[in-house]
């Protein structure tokens, strides 16, 4: 029967350590996985540190954005500025253009009076001819000028769009990226802080489970205390059993036995007095150190 | 280099959680069944604290403690009794004997841990 019993508190207290040896392993690797660095090695990044470094990468990003967005607004300032000076050159051209025309006039009243002069003004006639004919390039440059400054400045309203555009898409793009990776880091931070909640609940049940252990242990020495005190009584049995065969001795023997009866009745009160086991109760034993 | 602790105790039970005990605080544990082998294995090795029953068969550990004494490998080793034995009587025979300590059982592991780091560390 002590054998068994033996045998039932070894499987149990192999079962309880192997609680144990699992809870500690668990909680072991769930503090990995919360720190994040499972398998990896000392330079490895964390999940955690990854998007902490992408966060601080993007808001980089997004100073650089601001940035090139003020500068393409100060782009089209100076666009707007250069679009005036141009209407400026062309009212200057209009300006070139009624000389032109009083030019042509003049020239063409000039041959008038030539002619009048008959061949006294042949000479200046030539020269009057000549100035309409300069007054006529003048007025076909100027028109040429205009035509290339207006073409100039359609483009110049075209590119100031086109940039008001491209800043405003950069920015936009940028804005959003930026609010979904916060938003994603703040989901980020608030797992971190229910796993590190976890981890702290599971390290309070191992803690839990392993005060039950020890519990458990302590109890299970009642195999040993039982195994002695059973040791205990089985020797006083035998000392009993010992004496009744002493005492059925017949009446001529018993005289003679007496005396062993007596020094053996000592002795086997003497052996058994001392109970080993003294403790009623599963608490922990006394400890002193000498 | 963990410390090295031999338990000497015939129940197999009482062995197993002594081991698990300090196993899991990280000491080495090696076991022995009786006072006899007990000795046998502090002759064959070295081992910084030794823990005893005192009730076995063979050599009991008050024995066994006197042995190891005369041993010059472990005249300050310190060497524990771990017993159902409480009387007064049998803790002076401990110490005449030269045990460090007496622990009554059942033992408590977080105490015998206390009690074992306080002495080896």
């Amino acid at each position: 029967m002590q054998a068994l019993i033996e045998d039932a508190v070894v499987t149990l207290a192999n079962s309880f350590s192997g609680l144990s040896r699992e809870a500690a392993a668990q909680l072991e690797l769930a503090e990995s996985l919360a720190k994040g660095d499972l398998g990896m090695d000392a330079h490895a990044l964390s999940f955690t540190g990854f998007v902490t470094e992408i966060a601080a990468a993007m808001s980089g990003f997004v100073e650089k954005t601001v940035d090139n967005s003020r500068l393409a607004m100060l782009l089209v300032e100076q666009m707007e500025s250069m679009g005036k000076e141009m209407q400026d050159v062309i009212r200057l051209l209009d300006e070139i253009h009624s000389i032109t025309n009083q030019t042509n006039m003049l020239a063409l009243n000039a041959s008038i009076e030539a002619a009048r002069a008959g061949e006294l003004g042949r000479g200046f006639a030539v020269v009057a001819d000549e100035v309409r004919h300069l007054s006529g390039r003048t007025s076909s440059f100027s028109e040429q000028i205009r035509d290339l400054i207006n073409r100039v400045n359609g483009s110049v309203t075209h590119a100031e769009g086109l940039i008001n555009q491209l800043a405003s898409q950069d920015m936009m793009f940028t804005l959003q990226a930026k609010q979904r990776l916060d938003e994603t880091s703040s989901r980020i931070n608030d797992m971190d802080a229910l796993m590190a909640e976890s981890v702290g609940r599971l390290r309070h049940g191992v803690g839990l489970l392993s005060d039950h252990v020890g519990d458990a242990v302590r109890s299970l020495q009642f195999q040993d205390m039982v195994s002695q005190l059973i040791a205990h009584v089985g020797k006083r049995l035998y000392g009993i059993e010992e004496m009744m065969e002493l005492n059925s001795r017949p009446a001529q023997e018993q005289e003679e036995w007496a005396l062993t009866v007596a020094a053996r009745l000592t002795e086997l009160r003497q052996a058994l007095s001392s109970n080993p086991v003294a403790q009623g109760r599963m608490e922990s034993g006394s400890i002193d150190l000498f | 280099m963990p410390k090295k602790v031999l338990t000497v105790d015939d129940s197999a039970s009482i062995r197993q959680m002594v081991t698990f005990t300090l196993k899991s605080a990280g000491y080495e544990v090696v076991e022995a069944t009786d006072g006899n082998g007990g000795l046998a294995r502090a002759q064959a090795d070295t081992f910084d604290l030794i823990l005893t029953d005192q009730n076995m068969p063979g050599m009991d550990g008050l024995n066994l403690i006197r042995a190891l004494r005369k041993l010059p490998a472990y005249g300050s080793t310190p060497i524990l009794m771990l017993t159902t034995e409480s009387s007064d009587q049998m803790k002076s025979l401990g110490r005449a004997a030269g045990a460090t300590g007496w622990l009554v059982k059942p033992f408590d592991p977080q105490k015998l841990l206390d009690v074992v780091k306080r002495l080896v560390g």
